[in-house]
């Protein structure tokens, strides 16, 4: 999975910048089988470990095993749906091509529904990234101890959270925003032409962080399990190596970002 | 009014005597109700456990050859570490209980003791006193979150954080005890068929001490109140070599014993750099602790060391990989910021063990007083000792079960017990004059004990304590107050309950010290500096009689092992 | 030195406040130490439990500067002032540093902790190995001295968030119980292990390795529950 997506950020945010992916260029690309088959198992596993992480996060927030059950069945249901429209867009790909309407086009509320999720989704991660650094700034000015910032661990984890929260909200926006590809492709060029909007600029260069670090901070898990490591000290400086290269990753798309906007 | 609650036995104390009994007990089908003043297996001295002591006394170089030989062997060490005081036929029985049933049972319970191929227990070769376990050196803390677990898994009611306060009596036999929870401020009376009295050591009662709060000698004035005798308690056993400050570390002992596996010894050095002990210079000594004492006590009167400091351990003269591997020092000296290899730690005397207490029956653990059982360091059997406690637990459950079955639940005689309550609750007072805070008069208690009978005492120094103890009785203990209106965990309550148990404890600990006129092991006499084993080779048992204190002697018995010497230079005997 | 110490006692106060104390600090003093200062020289009200002072019967676990600490193992040269001393987080607080330790040792019995190798109504006679070698023993050996005094549960963020996560310390009990060679894969635990508050709840967070005075790592604990439950 992490190759996968990975590879998809590459492409998307190293060699392109978003903004600049019209309807034309996925229809390109859906235009071989190989490139489809590529988003459909990327689509299927960011889905089910979105589920994953929505079930793990449910079953802390939520006490009743009947509103369990409800909540899991709902993201269950949500996913469902979600890949079946993924499925969908990706099986219908190659029939559309180029700026023109097609059959759902008449439906402008689509893009500014999606963009209104989108706006709304980077000004929940701008309050919370400000919590964070609100939390940072009482914990280096000492003027007491708020929660449990002191453990490096306590920030891995954090991150981790918000980063896949993030990731999970993109995920589906992107999905429904793509599913327009082969039905209404001109809306989805003014769709994408309006992520070129400077509030979500930094929403993008956040995207690709959250990407780069929840899949780092995945290996770093796994990695420290693996290799059966006793010492705190590992987890401290395993998680410190994955802040830098999560950092010295995201330099580059930020330079390509800076490069693309107009 | 207090809340009752009703046992077939009762149970006060919480550490390895009170947990053994507890469990031996609720297996004989009785219930079971513990009374622990702090944590369960947690607040005792008996944690900080160093290692498992195989009995097994030091040998030459090799296991003693027969069984009957490790028994003399036994018994002339336990002799010689309770300097010819202890019960010596209960002494016995204890060691045997050690092989018997000490050991295996605790392995049985999940304990991991290494064993050779044959099955048999490895043990420290060349000096064979130490079996070897899972985390060396803290078997005290292992044993005692085993013990736990055993009454938890039982269900046994224990009473946490609640602190027995006195036992009552009716028709002249113990019925029970009134107790007060700190935690929650309420005050419980229990009921029961029989009482194990099981608290622990009296070792608080000075500024420096190794015991926990919780020794604050409550069992002995408990027990002396309704009629018991006390029997050696002028014999306190002193740490020489523990660390000198800062205070939560006097808890800290640098054991002079060799180091586990090894012959090796620390050596002592005074203020001025100078070498005035070394274990390995004192030929099969069984009890280097005491020995410390009496090398110290003359720096200190030469000036060349005090008693809360000024003097030194050394472990620097060892090779560095056996004091790395002897961790269980080692990390807490680092913890102080000090490199054992390199350099000295500065060290105090503080109160450790009791070697006297509460007098019982050594073969079944019984007191003079109908219905109430001791056992473990509170009574006067000998000084401690995981191994030995838990044979006192084991022996006082099965005397006491056999003792009430079929008995119905006693009658409590409620003026006693409304008496008892009522001289707990009026501690509980926010506002009397003068105001002095429970904390500050154990502090001057404490005090008084550390200026004036400390190791190097005299009928002088004795007399001077005795006089400001009786003023801190009339002048302020009357004027104790609680610092918060709150009655949740307050201190300042039970602390002001101990204040009084403490005074009188201290005062009944001077008169017997004023009453024994040599000097012997753990007690030192300026003016008596003899040990007399032709007149004071006796035990000093006192008991209330009459609203006042009367002692008497009575003797010894020496029937395994006794001392060679009629009357000896205190400094020159190894007991 | 100055002590910012969370003071709440619930039969009367609304919410818990800071009351700050300036403390008379001599060489190497630890917290412990410092409090016992506060409740000598300033303020009598305060309360807070200790036992040992030697870091054996975990009785002083609390919140120092942000981390779980045993006060009297915590030396104050290696804490930055203003000290902020707390109660252990995610337990009731019965006054000022004093905690309902209750949840906590309700958590660690889900785990059935006890040994069981021995007790005929799990496993049949002779089924420990008849000598044990130390070598088998060396995790066993390295995450069994547990004093149980809550840092690690306090610690966690996990706990914090999921009131049915048993905790780090249970769960390293299980551990240390599962991989003693002499005792019996017991049904029970498996469960609780393997159940909604078990090692599958946690992520990993790693606060209570950084945590646990000991030296205790009950992270690999519960990471070696999983593999053992995966190989399984």
């Amino acid at each position: 999975m992490v190759v996968f997506v990975l590879g998809h950020l590459f492409i998307m945010h190293y060699q392109h910048v978003p903004a600049s992916t019209g309807a034309a260029f996925v229809g390109r690309r859906w235009a071989g089988a190989a490139w489809r088959a590529f988003d459909w198992v990327l689509l299927a596993l960011a889905l089910s470990h979105g589920v994953a992480g929505a079930h793990a996060v449910l079953r802390e927030r939520v006490r009743g095993p009947r509103a369990r059950t409800v909540l899991d069945g709902a993201a269950v249901a949500g996913a469902t749906i979600f890949a079946a429209l993924g499925t969908l867009a990706v099986a219908a790909g190659s029939r559309a091509a180029g700026g023109s309407p097609g059959p759902l086009s008449v439906h402008a509320w689509i893009p500014a529904a999606l963009l209104g999720g989108l706006l709304a989704l980077a000004t929940l991660t701008y309050l919370a990234l400000l919590g964070v650094a609100a939390a940072a700034a009482a914990y280096v000015l000492r003027r007491f101890p708020a929660g449990r910032w002191s453990y490096p661990g306590q920030w891995a984890f954090a991150l981790n959270r918000i980063a896949g929260l993030g990731v999970l909200g993109f995920l589906l926006l992107h999905v429904a925003d793509v599913a327009m590809v082969p039905f209404a492709p001109d809306l989805y060029d003014r769709t994408v032409a309006g992520y070129a909007l400077p509030y979500l600029a930094p929403m993008e260069i956040l995207l690709v962080t959250a990407v780069v670090y929840h899949a780092l901070n995945g290996l770093r898990l796994m990695a420290l399990e693996a290799l059966d490591r006793r010492a705190a000290r590992a987890h401290v400086l395993s998680f410190a190596v994955v802040v830098v290269v999560t950092a010295l990753l995201v330099i580059p798309s930020v330079v390509v970002l800076l490069q693309g906007r107009p | 009014m207090a809340r009752q609650v009703d046992a077939d036995l009762l149970i006060i104390g919480g550490g390895g005597a009170g947990a053994k009994a507890a469990i031996e007990a609720h297996d004989l089908g009785l219930h079971v109700v513990m009374l622990v003043k702090g944590f369960l297996g947690r607040s005792g001295c008996s944690i900080f456990a160093g290692n498992l002591n195989w009995f097994g006394p030091p040998g030459d170089g090799a296991r003693p050859r027969s069984e009957a030989e490790r028994q003399k062997q036994t018994l002339e060490f336990l002799a010689k570490y309770t300097h010819y005081l202890g019960d010596q036929e209960y002494m016995k029985n204890a060691a045997r209980f050690t092989f018997d049933h000490f050991y295996p049972w605790l392995e049985e319970r999940g304990l991991y003791i290494l064993r050779d191929d044959d099955g048999a227990v490895v043990v420290d070769l060349p000096h064979g006193t130490q079996a070897w376990a899972t985390k060396m050196g803290m078997s005290g803390q292992i044993i005692m979150d085993m013990m736990r677990k055993e009454i938890f898994r039982r269900g046994i009611l224990v009473l946490e954080e609640t602190a027995a306060t006195s036992l009552l009596t009716a028709g002249g036999a113990v019925v029970g005890a009134a107790a007060l929870d700190y935690r929650r401020g309420e005050q419980i009376v229990v009921r029961a068929k029989a009482t194990i009295l099981a608290t622990g050591h009296s070792n608080y009662l000075s500024l420096r001490s190794t015991g926990t709060r919780e020794g604050t000698a409550a069992g002995w004035v408990m027990a002396f109140r309704v009629g018991c005798a006390l029997q050696n308690i002028e014999m306190q056993w002193y740490h020489v070599s523990d660390v000198a400050w800062p205070r939560s570390w006097m808890r800290l002992h640098l054991y002079p014993n060799p180091l586990p596996g090894t012959a090796h010894q620390t050596r002592l050095y005074n203020r001025d750099g100078e070498l005035f002990f070394d274990g390995t210079s004192v030929p099969r000594n069984p009890v280097p602790y005491i020995m410390q004492l009496k090398a110290l006590v003359q720096q200190v009167r030469a000036g060349k060391a005090r008693l809360d400091g000024g003097y030194y351990t050394s472990y620097r003269h060892i090779e560095p990989e056996v004091v790395r591997g002897h961790i269980y020092q080692t990390q807490f000296v680092e913890k102080l910021g000090l490199d054992p290899l390199r350099d000295v730690i500065e060290n105090g005397v503080t109160w450790h063990m009791n070697v006297g207490g509460i007098r019982v029956n050594g073969q079944t653990m019984q007191s003079d007083v109908p219905g109430l059982y001791v056992a473990g360091s509170v009574s006067a059997l000998v000084t401690g000792g995981l191994p030995n406690v838990m044979y006192d637990g084991y022996v006082a459950a099965r005397h006491a079960a056999d003792e009430i079955r079929g008995r119905p639940l006693p009658r409590l005689d409620q003026s006693v017990v409304e008496r008892d309550l009522a001289r707990v609750a009026a501690y509980f007072r926010t506002d009397p004059e003068g105001r002095l805070l429970p904390a500050q008069v154990i502090k001057r208690i404490r005090t008084v004990m550390w200026e004036h009978m400390n190791y190097i005492k005299s009928d002088a120094t004795m007399r001077r304590g005795l006089e400001r103890l009786q003023r801190i009785r009339q002048e302020a203990l009357p004027r104790m107050h609680v610092g918060s209106p709150s009655r949740r965990f307050s201190y300042d309550w039970i602390e002001a309950v101990d204040a009084e148990d403490m005074l009188d404890a201290c005062e009944l600990m001077i008169r017997f010290s004023l009453h024994r006129k040599e000097s012997r092991g753990g007690f030192f006499r300026e003016d008596y500096p003899i040990t007399d084993n032709a007149r004071w080779l006796r035990h000093i048992v006192g008991r209330l009689e009459n609203g006042a204190l009367r002692l008497e002697e009575l003797p010894v018995d020496l029937r395994y092992a006794k001392p060679a010497e009629e009357v000896a230079d205190f400094f020159a005997v190894d007991y | 030195m100055i002590f910012r110490v969370k003071r709440f006692d619930p039969t009367c106060d609304r919410r818990p406040s800071w009351r700050a104390y300036t403390v008379d600090v001599r060489p190497k003093m630890s917290v412990l130490d410092g409090l016992f200062w506060i409740l000598e020289h300033a303020d009598s009200t305060l309360s807070f439990r200790y036992s040992c002072r030697a870091g054996m019967c975990g009785s002083c676990a609390m919140v120092v500067n942000g981390r779980e600490a045993l006060a009297c193992r915590l030396r104050l040269a290696h804490v930055a002032a203003p000290v902020h001393v707390e109660p252990l987080r995610s337990l009731p607080v019965i006054k000022d540093l004093v905690v309902d330790m209750t949840p906590f040792f309700e958590k660690y019995r889900a785990v059935d902790p006890f040994y069981r190798a021995e007790d005929p109504a799990v496993t049949g006679p002779a089924a420990a190995p008849a000598v044990v070698r130390p070598e088998s023993r060396e995790l066993v050996d390295l995450q069994l001295g547990c004093i149980s005094c809550g840092a690690c549960y306090s610690a966690c963020p996990v706990v914090a968030l999921n009131p049915e996560f048993l905790g780090p310390a249970a769960l390293n009990r299980a551990y240390v119980l599962s991989a003693d060679e002499r005792e019996p894969a017991a049904g029970d635990r498996a469960a609780a292990i393997l159940g909604d508050g078990g090692v599958h709840a946690c992520h990993a967070v790693g606060n209570c390795v950084a945590a646990c005075p000991v030296g205790i790592n009950p992270l690999l604990s519960i990471q070696l529950l999983r593999k053992g439950a995966t190989d399984r």
